[in-house]
């Protein structure tokens, strides 16, 4: 029974165990040029108008269901942010589709940044420097976006010493190290994880049994890796370069006729010029290549036929940039910048049938979709900040995009200018007002309309017939500060641009399409919200409440027959409630406790309305299902999730900090999947995560 | 061996995922009424003009969750014909039902369009139309059948001419011994069927081909033509896909079914011939063949152009739901000819012919 509890522990300590980070941690910074109108939080948050910047150490506190918070975890719970499926990445901001919102590590979009799933993200937080979210007011270096921007920036490596650090948490094993490769010149930053949650779910479901038996033969691979060299040309000149790798692959057979698979990756190649020019000008220039490849299939035998589909998705992007900027007075200055990106889309789907059931469909192979996209930007912003008065931002860009055509009928060019506005006036000490508006545009599209059940989305390319889309977007509100106590009520409206939809779900892989861009429809949709925040800062006792009241619809004319409809994460309440607080602080160690609790509305699924029965010419019954056109027609139950935790902050020359928690107190069944099991003629809701435990430890030196 | 409860407490942690049956309900609000009607057409002739009674279902369509039907007792329900007279009313019957009055059969002529009207107090006019299809014959032996359409100008009832045929949408069933009857299940009709026809629509194909049925054994005297004739058909069109439960075939007008030379020295140059044979069959042992109940049979329906679109809807969803993961996707109604409702109105002539 000992060695028992012993294997048992080590297998929880294996799994329940966070981040065990060794590395040196340098503190979060925001790298901008220009000191912005800033709300300056304590340990919390910093915020420039219309920016969020993201706490690093702040994001440790967070219970999370794999150990280890990352910035979407922590942007997920911000008034506006509507989160997808349970523990996912996913993040719907102010009403639009997940590809709308620019994930860039280092300048450079990752367009497939999570593992497991969606559960932890793909870039390793150890070479993480900084983390800001924006959904108004976009500047010039942001293009190709029209919801938010999520910039991460990594460290340079140390040019002084060698640091290394091992981190191990419940599905990530990494080890990361910062070294000079010539003192003071040259240094390189590197880093490495691999998830072990493959043989994990074999060992856990050993010894669980029969709760995991819907799955079997799991398979699971997931690592990244990144490599960056930093060289100090001079004091006024630095030239990097580096590489990011991460993969994904998962398999499992799924009530034991069904097996699915999904994999993604991502490939970057980054290579960047600062340098301070003559006159005061600064220059920030850059090459990358970008490549993106996801595929998702199910292999499931239906009554003797064998259905094989898949929906397979690859972007591989060159991009050239260079960005000016100038300071030409207090709180002034000028930027100007030029984008070249060449962008090669391959999206497509694939099906086939074999066996001996009835029934045999058309097998419809993968045909080569490859579509290509060259889009010229140019910007010009300018800043102008009186410190605790105001702050001003406008910023305007062209674009000129050249897209690939299957025929004469549609014109190739699309010319598509930009705009972004940023304005904060501060009233009185205790009040200020703060807006933006947007007119940005896109020039690939996520596919809506795919049908239930497929995780990984669709990217598809503006083309000559589904043009870019594009986004008006206003945003005001109210601050006001009060002590330690801030409030900021806002209302948004955002209205969207040449959305496309895919029309008949269940023809997405059949061989009487040609590929994506058959039975598409292009629409638009709207958004509209009020958003609060309540923030209360102080020395032991802090607490947020966030709550979003939203509204977003669908339009599309060949859909819904043309009516309205509610977009599929329409959620229409959000509330989500923070606090942390350090009960007990000394010299040598701080102790506390944090609590989250979140409520969300649910988000939308299609399902049929009624059904009645089918007019055989022998008789006999079978029923139809009945639509009554009403696309996202249901709403699934609420989302809510209380997390606890506690904190031990031990200081002295290796500050320690020891996270235990729960997650999912209330141990509350959150749809993360619907599927159909067709034995029983039955739709079933998986539901990931039940009351979990988590717990975190990590040490610098 | 004993388990810590302190470890069987960390293994529950441990456990993942749970699975719930669900059921999705929006509500029933706006359901529609639903009209299932399918008119049979009178039979011309020289001497008298047959025609049928009517009969359909009304009732309102129910959620997903609901456990019955509710049916439409209440309402006015009449047929008018392309001037807009009224020809026939319907009653209600019991349940779902309704049927034309008794003693007042509509005369229903191939080639007319008549509409169906429903009135339901407190709901918007439900109506829908449909065009009679042209009437034809069958002739057949041994398994190889002949569209013809009768021309009753030259007079005779049973004078099979060669006049212009009309397109037809045919939906073919066959039976295990005698024609179609009330309270049949799928268990009465033969699971596949082949036949040569240029025209059959492969959606309802199986994985299978003709070579697969077995067609050996020695029959009854009598029956042995017929078996052999299957036979040869067989080696001659080894690869000719089985189709499941039924036939679809959408004859154009003047169809000509093309033949090989083998073909014409074996079975005969009718270029109009084509041949239906069904499947699995055990070999015919006995002679005893002439009871009607014994002897198995073909029903031949011609459908008007909407109740075919229907059928075919209704049969793609049928089939893809048991075998294509794709038919859960879709979200689009079956077709309906029906205005403010659902269901379909259609109609049909029917010929029924022995295999032998």
């Amino acid at each position: 029974m000992r060695s028992l509890v012993i294997i048992s522990g080590i297998l929880s300590g294996i799994l329940c165990i966070g981040q065990l980070d060794l590395s040196a941690q340098e503190p979060a910074t925001v790298r901008d040029s220009i000191r912005a109108a800033r709300v300056i939080a304590g340990h919390s948050e910093a915020r420039d108008a219309g920016t969020r910047v993201v706490s690093l150490p702040g994001i440790r506190t967070m219970v999370a269901a794999t150990g280890e918070a990352d910035p979407i975890k922590y942007i997920q719970v911000l008034p506006g942010v509507s989160t997808g499926a349970e523990g996912s990445s996913a993040i719907y901001v102010r009403g639009s589709n997940i590809g709308n919102n620019l994930t860039t590590l280092d300048g450079v979009p990752i367009y497939g940044g999570s593992h497991l799933l969606g559960l932890a993200s793909a870039y390793p937080s150890a070479v993480i420097s900084s983390a800001s979210f924006r959904n108004g007011g976009f500047r010039g270096t942001e293009n190709n976006l029209t919801a938010s921007h999520i910039s991460l920036m990594t460290e340079n490596g140390s040019f002084s010493d060698s640091k290394w650090g091992l981190s191990a948490s419940n599905f990530l094993l990494g080890a990361t190290c910062s070294t000079p490769l010539v003192k003071d010149k040259v240094s390189l930053i590197t880093s490495l994880r691999i998830s072990p949650i493959g043989p994990e779910f074999n060992a856990v479901q050993g010894i669980v049994g029969g709760a995991l038996d819907s799955l079997s033969r799991v398979r699971a691979f997931a690592y990244d890796a990144f490599a960056k060299v930093t060289w100090r040309v001079n004091r006024d000149h630095t030239l990097s370069f580096s590489v990011f790798n991460s993969a994904d692959a998962y398999r499992y057979v799924y009530g034991g006729d069904s097996d699915e698979n999904m994999a993604w990756s991502n490939l970057i190649l980054n290579a960047r010029d600062r340098m301070i020019l003559p006159r005061g000008w600064q220059l920030d220039a850059g090459v990358y290549y970008n490549c993106f490849t996801s595929r998702q299939g199910i292999v499931r035998d239906m009554s003797g036929t064998v259905n094989n589909l898949a929906i397979v998705n690859s972007l591989n992007e060159l991009t050239a940039r260079c960005d000016f900027v100038k300071p030409y007075a207090a709180g002034k200055e000028i930027r100007l910048g030029a984008v070249l990106r060449n962008a090669l889309f391959n999206p497509g789907t694939s099906s086939s049938f074999t066996g001996t059931g009835a029934w045999i469909m058309l097998d419809s192979p993968r045909t080569d979709n490859h579509s290509w996209n060259l889009t010229q930007t140019l910007y010009a912003q300018w800043n102008l900040e009186r410190q605790d008065r105001y702050e001003l931002m406008l910023c305007g860009k062209l674009n000129v995009n050249e897209a690939d055509s299957d025929d004469d009928r549609h014109f190739r060019l699309h010319i598509n200018p930009e705009a972004g506005l940023l304005g904060r006036i501060n009233l009185a000490r205790w009040l200020a007002l703060e807006g933006t508006a947007d007119w940005a545009v896109q020039y690939y599209h996520t596919l809506e309309g795919i049908p239930l059940g497929w995780s990984l989305d669709l990217l598809v390319p503006a083309d000559s017939k589904h043009g870019p889309e594009q986004t008006l977007q206003y945003y005001g509100a109210v601050l006001m500060e009060f002590g330690q106590h801030r409030v900021s009520v806002g209302a948004y409206w955002k209205k969207m641009y040449n959305l496309v939809w895919f029309v008949d779900a269940g023809q997405l892989f059949s061989p009487a399409i040609s590929g994506w861009k058959d039975n598409i429809a292009v629409g638009t949709g709207t958004s509209r919200g009020v958003e609060f925040l309540y923030e209360k800062e102080g020395e032991r006792l802090n607490y947020k409440l966030a709550y979003t009241w939203s509204k977003t619809d669908r339009s599309f004319e060949r859909v819904n027959e043309g009516r309205p409809f509610p977009a599929k994460f329409d959620r229409r309440h959000i509330l989500n409630v923070q606090a942390s607080w350090i009960i007990d602080s000394g010299d040598k160690r701080d102790i506390g406790v944090t609590g989250f609790y979140t409520y969300q509305s649910g988000h939308r699924e299609t399902v049929p309305d009624g059904e009645y029965l089918a007019l055989l010419p022998l008789g006999g019954s079978f029923s139809l299902d009945y639509y009554s056109g009403g696309v996202n027609n249901y709403e699934m139950p609420p989302y809510m999730r209380l997390d606890l935790g506690c904190f031990i902050k031990f200081k002295g020359m290796h500050s320690q900090m020891l996270n235990i928690g729960v997650y999912n107190v209330f141990n509350r069944h959150n749809p993360f999947a619907i599927t159909y099991d067709d034995r029983s003629g039955e739709w079933r809701q998986i539901s990931l995560f039940p009351i979990m435990p988590s717990i975190s430890y990590s040490i610098d030196f | 061996m004993k388990v810590s409860p302190a470890a069987l407490l960390v293994c529950l942690f441990l456990s993942v995922s749970c699975v719930e049956t669900i059921v999705m309900d929006p509500g029933t609000e706006d359901l529609p009424v639903v009209v299932n009607c399918l008119l049979r057409g009178s039979v011309p002739s020289a001497l008298m003009t047959v025609g049928y009674p009517q009969h359909l279902d009304l009732y309102y369509a129910k959620g997903k969750t609901s456990g019955i039907y509710v049916p439409v007792e209440d309402a006015e329900v009449y047929l008018t014909n392309s001037t807009g007279e009224i020809i026939s009313h319907f009653v209600h019957s019991s349940g779902t039902r309704w049927d034309t009055e008794e003693g007042a059969i509509p005369i229903l002529s191939p080639g007319s369009t008549y509409t169906l009207c429903v009135e339901i107090p407190g709901r918007q006019k439900i109506t829908a139309s449909t065009t009679i299809p042209a009437d034809f014959l069958l002739a057949g032996v041994w398994g190889m059948m002949c569209l013809y359409q009768p021309d009753n100008s030259l007079g005779g009832d049973t004078d099979i001419s060669r006049s212009p045929i009309r397109p037809h949408h045919l939906w073919i069933f066959a039976h295990k011994g005698g024609p179609h009857a009330e309270g049949e299940t799928d268990e009465d009709l033969y699971e596949y069927l082949v036949t040569d026809n240029a025209y059959a629509d492969d959606f309802n194909i199986a994985g299978l081909k003709f070579s697969d049925l077995d067609f050996s054994g020695t029959p009854g005297q009598v029956y042995a033509p017929y078996w052999r004739q299957i036979r040869k058909r067989q080696e001659l069109q080894p690869n000719l896909p089985l189709h499941q439960s039924f036939l679809r075939i959408d004859l154009p007008a003047n169809y000509v079914n093309p033949k090989t030379e083998e073909e014409k020295e074996e079975f005969g140059s009718n270029e109009n011939q084509f041949t239906m044979v069904c499947g699995p069959q055990e070999c015919p042992m006995e002679d005893d063949f002439l009871a009607p109940s014994r002897v198995d049979h073909f029903d031949v329906y011609s459908v008007c152009d909407d109740y075919d679109q229907y059928l075919r809807d209704v049969y793609t969803r049928k089939g893809k739901i048991a075998h294509d993961l794709t038919g859960l996707y879709s979200t689009a109604n079956i077709y309906s000819n029906v205005r403010n409702g659902q269901g379909i109105v259609g109609s049909y002539m029917i010929r029924t012919n022995s295999f032998i």
